[in-house]
């Protein structure tokens, strides 16, 4: 793999050897982004469950989305930086694990499916948020739902396998 | 609307599902050893790493030791907080020391084992956090 001299560089910086050794601040760490993941998933999960109207009915979807995203973006950073100080700190061992691929591609079609929806039919919000939600966003809430569980997922499952 | 209430907890369901399925195939922390199963590992230490999030300790175990155990033995421990509380320090062990550890064998019969306890030259022993007995002596919780 071409990855393993940049996988062993950055495993072997100061501060991911300093992190790896510690004891106190990788299960800060760790703890950081379990709690950062529940502001950034669990607001897009209600969300989600907004736009397919199960619920917060009774609030325009815009005004949910206003209220819940910067939460999530705030927690979305937090698990970024210290989901990449985690696997600074293993980098080599993360990388070969299947369950943390899998993870990582799962991220990845989240993020595109975010994107679909920004630029399909958020713009477009004001005009089918008070009648009935298009089927391409149920569709969209659905397939977030299952990308975000199975982000979870894998993250829970390839600790049990590094 | 009554279509979108059941396809929730069908997609819920089949989630769900998937996520058992997974985690049943997975190695889970301990399911992988043989935790009723005590061996000791004679021999010099290859590696040793006090590092998260599980410690490691490899080591070389001699031909002399017999069939079964010679060859190079990957001894998982605990997280660094685990370790050091049990007085495990950065310095207990060096490559080239003499080891000797009791630890519980892979069930699938590959060479690791998860670290039950070292047994200094002084004779005291360094526990695994999980396997510290109690007070009174007796056989630690689960």
């Amino acid at each position: 793999m071409s990855a393993a001299p940049l996988l062993e560089w950055l495993q072997n910086t100061g501060w991911a050897t300093s992190l790896k050794e510690s004891t106190l601040v990788f299960p800060l760490v760790e703890g950081s982004h379990l709690l950062a993941l529940s502001f950034s998933v669990g607001m897009v999960m209600v969300l989600d469950l907004r736009l397919l109207r199960v619920c917060l009915r009774d609030k325009p979807a815009a005004v949910v989305m206003r209220e819940l995203m910067p939460w999530s973006l705030t927690g979305f950073a937090v698990m970024l930086g210290t989901g990449f100080a985690l696997f600074a700190a293993q980098a080599v061992s993360a990388w070969s694990n299947p369950f943390f691929r899998v993870k990582m591609i799962l991220l990845v079609l989240s993020g595109l499916n975010a994107l679909y929806y920004q630029v399909r039919y958020y713009p477009r919000m004001a005009e089918w948020d008070r009648g009935s939600t298009p089927a391409g966003v149920r569709a969209i809430a659905i397939v977030s739902l299952i990308f975000w569980i199975g982000v979870i997922a894998c993250g829970r499952t390839m600790a049990y396998e590094l | 609307m009554s279509r979108i209430s059941l396809t929730v907890p069908r997609v819920a369901g089949l989630v769900w599902m998937l996520y058992a399925a997974s985690a049943a195939f997975a190695h889970h922390s301990f399911a992988m050893f043989e935790m009723s199963k005590n061996v000791t590992y004679k021999g010099t230490v290859v590696e040793y790493h006090l590092e998260n999030p599980h410690s490691h300790i490899i080591i070389q175990v001699s031909a002399s030791e017999g069939k079964e155990l010679a060859g190079k033995w990957d001894i998982e421990g605990g997280a660094v907080n685990i370790m050091v509380k049990q007085g495990w320090t950065k310095t207990t062990y060096k490559p080239g020391d003499s080891i000797t550890v009791v630890a519980h064998p892979m069930k699938d019969g590959s060479k690791a084992a998860s670290l039950f306890y070292a047994i200094m030259p002084d004779g005291k022993r360094l526990y695994h956090d999980i396997a510290r007995p109690n007070a009174d002596g007796s056989a630690p919780a689960k």
